[in-house]
């Protein structure tokens, strides 16, 4: 790793930690956990479009770490993680697809993380009232995650215009 | 700059269609009968128009009381920390259609999901 990587690896871990905080106190619907604008796992996405994979993991598992110890507890740990796994999952594969843009790799993301939570909450509870969760979850994902990613999509425009990116793929 | 590509359409329409076959196969059409689990084990049933409150007592030190009380349902405390289940409001046999969470209350952290369903 270079210092101009590990100075953008900083950057980006501390944009996501940032964010998760501050994302507490914007409220969208403060009944149901796991609905939030997911501005934090947007930091995710600009990983899978200007660093390599590796790096993006990397960066994914210091979120949840980090921020389990910092703000949500060992709970809240398990289902950021499953969250995370498989939204990164989700978006590196859709990332590698021809045609398929920011927006759809952002909607994929958002998804997937929720199906991540559900699927902890499901084996925590052991109850199909989690499956209730479900449609709004994946409503709320469809939305945010959208609109993210129209936010990503400029934000990363601008970040390479920048000479941000240029190393992705080293 | 193009903000979304028909791919990008096919993914947002997949979802949603997922959506809405999750709310069809998922969302309940509720009912009179309240049904209060722990975990996946059915602890107590009880008319909603009745009332009575509901303590449950885990061992683990988790507490929550469940009240019914003119027709509704609702989590009255719970020891948890987030307290969603005590936000997610009361029950009633009409309000299922407009509430996020359809025909359940659910106190995640401790394992306790509330039920308005047929008898």
């Amino acid at each position: 790793m270079d210092t101009r990587r590990i100075a953008r690896f900083g950057l980006l871990t501390a944009m996501a930690l940032t964010l998760g905080y501050f994302e507490r106190f914007i409220p969208v619907a403060s009944a149901i956990p796991g609905i939030k604008l997911g501005l934090a796992n947007t930091v995710l996405l600009y990983g899978v479009y200007l660093m390599d994979g590796k790096s993006t993991w990397l960066l994914m598992l210091a979120k949840v770490v980090l921020s389990g110890f910092l703000f949500s507890g060992l709970s809240g740990m398990l289902y950021s993680l499953a969250g995370g796994v498989l939204s990164l999952c989700a978006m590196l594969l859709l990332r590698k697809a021809k045609e398929i843009g920011i927006i759809g790799v952002s909607v994929g993301g958002a998804v997937f993380h929720n199906i991540g939570q559900i699927t902890v909450a499901c084996m925590v509870v052991q109850s199909r009232a989690v499956l209730s969760y479900l449609p709004v979850l994946m409503m709320s994902a469809i939305i945010t995650g959208a609109l993210t990613g129209v936010m990503a999509k400029y934000t990363i425009a601008a970040l390479k215009r920048a000479g941000f990116g240029e190393d992705k793929g080293e | 700059m193009k903000l979304a590509g028909k791919k990008d359409m096919i993914i947002i329409g997949a979802a949603l269609a997922v959506c809405l076959a999750a709310a069809l196969l998922f969302v309940g059409s509720g009912g009179n009968e309240v049904r209060i689990y722990v975990g996946e084990e059915l602890y107590e049933e009880a008319s909603l128009y009745i009332d009575k409150t509901i303590v449950i007592e885990q061992e683990n030190g988790c507490r929550n009381e469940i009240r019914i009380e003119d027709g509704r349902v609702y989590m009255a405390y719970s020891t948890c920390e987030n307290q969603n289940c005590l936000h997610q409001g009361e029950m009633t046999p009409d309000n299922i259609a407009s509430r996020a969470l359809s025909n359940w209350i659910i106190c995640l952290p401790n394992r306790v999901t509330v039920e308005l369903g047929e008898e």
